[in-house]
């Protein structure tokens, strides 16, 4: 056969082509941005950091205020925040999953190709869970740093925000690609 | 090299490819006409794994494209009438992306794409992101991709929608150099005069059905007129005057009739 020298790809060698892929898209594309939109760039930086600083003054005064009266107040805020953004996390991630799924030419191109599905369909859920997670980290870090800080907490405390806000990430997107898959499949 | 084997597909209530089984062999050239909405389209996606069949089955290289789609992808190059590229990519990067997904060794890969960008002069801009590319370019790096890998079967929907007259003369040159090393090519096209040209034998679909399989001096001689050019012969099958299915015993293309 003249493809005798081809051969399908493990899972670790697919998982390396789309990281490989994702990463030149990335780098271009931040590339192309400093290179033509210096403006938009620094003002979306700009306007990124005073939205984060005006959350995080507004909740330090407001975790301050209810922390004098009382502290479950502060529990059912962070259920009723953390609930909020969960459900739109689950409409974000699978509105992103299913557009890039079955309307997207990318998934066209990829299922012609010698690679399992399952393949594409990871690289597709990494794809939509950064683009519909940025924004979490953006709203949830500005609340949960004035919470330790009016609370005196300890190191620890910041150190492990992080993969609590990935995880918060990762049950949603998961649900919205179980919703956007099996109906389907 | 590729087989349909009572190959139907439906999309609820409507057939839109109705038992169809035809067999290409190696370093054949095949162009499948038929006005829109005939069912080309959707027999190559098929052919290449976007559409599961309703009924039958479709082998490339003897791997079934639905039970062991890996193995038959690992056998076929794709161009799409539409060409799809990764906007932040360079052209260059484009390929080594597809020489990646099909597992070829680096040093082949290197070598492989060194030459497909040669043979369609993509030079000038392989370095460039494709995003700046023009229809025509587009086209071309596709080509480019789906040799890249040497495959044993060409697929070709409307494939030379926006490329340049050079560009078809580069694409045509390549397509019989290839075929005479024994490279089977389905195509899809609207461009009668390429069929006419290139094809070892056409197909003619019409709503869903071959109406025809054979070679054009096949097709002379079955439609009782007075033609002498492709056109005036697919425009008579295509408007449901002369010919039956191919399966009726009319069609002269041997092995591949239905």
């Amino acid at each position: 056969m003249r493809t005798g020298t081809c051969l399908p790809l493990t899972p670790d060698a697919e998982a390396g082509v789309f990281s490989r892929l994702r990463v030149a898209i990335a780098w271009h594309t931040l590339r192309g941005l400093l290179a033509e939109s210096r403006l938009r760039v620094s003002l979306v930086a700009v306007l990124s950091v005073v939205f984060w600083a005006a959350l995080y003054g507004l909740f330090h005064e407001g975790f301050a205020f209810l922390d004098s009266i009382h502290a479950e107040v502060i529990s059912l805020l962070f259920n009723a925040f953390f609930s909020s953004l969960m459900v739109m996390l689950v409409f974000s991630t699978g509105i992103l999953l299913y557009g890039s799924l079955y309307c997207g030419p990318e998934a066209k191109l990829l299922l012609t190709m010698p690679v399992r599905p399952e393949a594409i369909v990871a690289h597709k859920f990494r794809e939509a869970l950064w683009f519909a997670s940025w924004g979490f980290v953006l709203l949830g870090s500005p609340m949960l740093v004035p919470y330790g800080v009016v609370r005196g907490a300890p190191w620890t405390f910041y150190l492990f925000r992080l993969p609590f806000l990935l995880s918060s990430v990762l049950i949603p997107a998961t649900l919205a690609a179980f919703r956007c898959i099996v109906p389907v499949a | 090299m590729i087989e349909f084997d009572h190959v139907s597909r439906t999309y609820g209530p409507k057939t839109a490819v109705s038992d169809v089984s035809l067999a290409i062999p190696r370093g054949e050239l095949f162009a499948l006409l038929g006005p829109n909405g005939a069912g080309k389209t959707t027999s190559i996606k098929m052919l290449v794994g976007l559409l599961r069949p309703s009924r039958g089955a479709i082998r490339v290289c003897g791997h079934d494209v639905v039970r062991e789609p890996r193995l038959a992808h690992l056998h076929v190059g794709y161009v799409p009438d539409e060409p799809t590229l990764y906007d932040k990519l360079t052209g260059r990067e484009f390929l080594w992306f597809i020489a990646d997904m099909f597992g070829m060794p680096r040093h082949a890969a290197g070598q492989r794409i060194d030459r497909e960008i040669a043979a369609f002069e993509l030079g000038e801009f392989a370095d460039d992101l494709a995003e700046s590319y023009s229809l025509g370019m587009k086209q071309r790096l596709v080509f480019a991709a789906s040799l890249l890998h040497d495959p044993d079967v060409l697929v070709l929907d409307e494939p030379m929608v926006g490329l340049d007259p050079r560009s078809v003369r580069i694409v045509k040159d390549l397509l019989r150099a290839r075929t005479q090393d024994g490279m089977a090519v389905f195509m899809s096209t609207h461009t009668l005069a390429m069929a006419e040209e290139m094809a070892d034998r056409v197909g003619i679909m019409v709503r869903g059905q071959l109406r025809f399989l054979g070679t054009v001096a096949e097709l002379r001689a079955q439609v009782a007129i007075d033609a002498t050019n492709l056109e005036h012969l697919y425009l008579e099958l295509t408007s449901g005057g002369a010919a039956g299915p191919a399966g009726d015993g009319r069609g002269a293309g041997g092995r591949g009739t239905i």
